[in-house]
């Protein structure tokens, strides 16, 4: 799965309209550093914060900031969309949001650093281009924090 | 730069991001399987391996 061939028709019907073209122009980037060289940040629009966070709404463009120095398994989803399975989770955060995966490759210099803060939004409900203004007030924010990368994961 | 999972093949074929790994995996589990640390680190090798290209856009499918 997410085959859409092997979904009900009107679940492919509902993912198929959220096609679009792209934002713009290619956003391309060279490869300038080694993998063990570079500053790596995750972000997710799975919709992560902390309990004293405030929940995102149902259709919500802002983003919520994740510092390294809290602890992950803390995190809950308050993600609007009802079309995907929560369970793995609740089980495990890195199944969204690999925060200690990526912890292990630094200990391991697969990866030259994690950024001090990493972030997520809430991907439901409204259409990218609203967006565009605090992705890049992140964008501004990661390069302050003179992140190299970022991982990106949908739920 | 910028890499990433997507789990809709065709949402990311449309929209383009420069880096994405495709994974046949359901909606709500971009890295597979919970609590399993070989496999996520499986996919996250897969997806951080796209950085290393020089030319985009690409979508690659996770083997």
């Amino acid at each position: 799965m997410v085959r859409l061939a092997d979904l009900p028709e009107y679940e492919r019907h509902h993912l198929l309209e959220k096609n679009m073209p792209p934002l713009g122009p290619l956003p391309w980037s060279n490869n300038t550093k080694p993998l063990a060289e570079k500053r790596i940040a995750l972000i997710t629009t799975a919709g992560l914060h902390f309990r004293g966070d405030d929940a995102f709404d149902f259709a919500d463009p802002t983003f919520r900031a994740i510092s390294i120095d809290d602890d992950a398994n803390d995190l809950i989803i308050s993600h609007s969309s009802a079309n995907f399975d929560r369970s793995g989770f609740v089980e495990d955060v890195n199944l969204v949001f690999p925060i200690n995966r990526f912890q292990e490759l630094l200990a391991d210099k697969t990866i030259g650093s994690l950024a001090d803060v990493h972030y997520s939004f809430m991907g439901a409900g409204l259409m990218p281009k609203v967006y565009e203004k605090n992705a890049m007030q992140v964008a501004s924010l990661l390069k302050q924090d003179q992140v190299d990368a970022v991982f990106l994961t949908p739920v | 730069m910028t890499t990433g999972i997507s789990l809709v093949r065709e949402n990311a074929q449309s929209m383009q991001p420069p880096r994405s790994l495709w994974v046949p995996f359901p909606l709500g589990r971009p890295l597979g399987k919970p609590n399993d640390k070989a496999f996520q680190h499986r996919v996250i090798a897969a997806a951080l391996a796209l950085l290393e290209r020089t030319a985009g856009p690409v979508l690659e499918d996770y083997p």
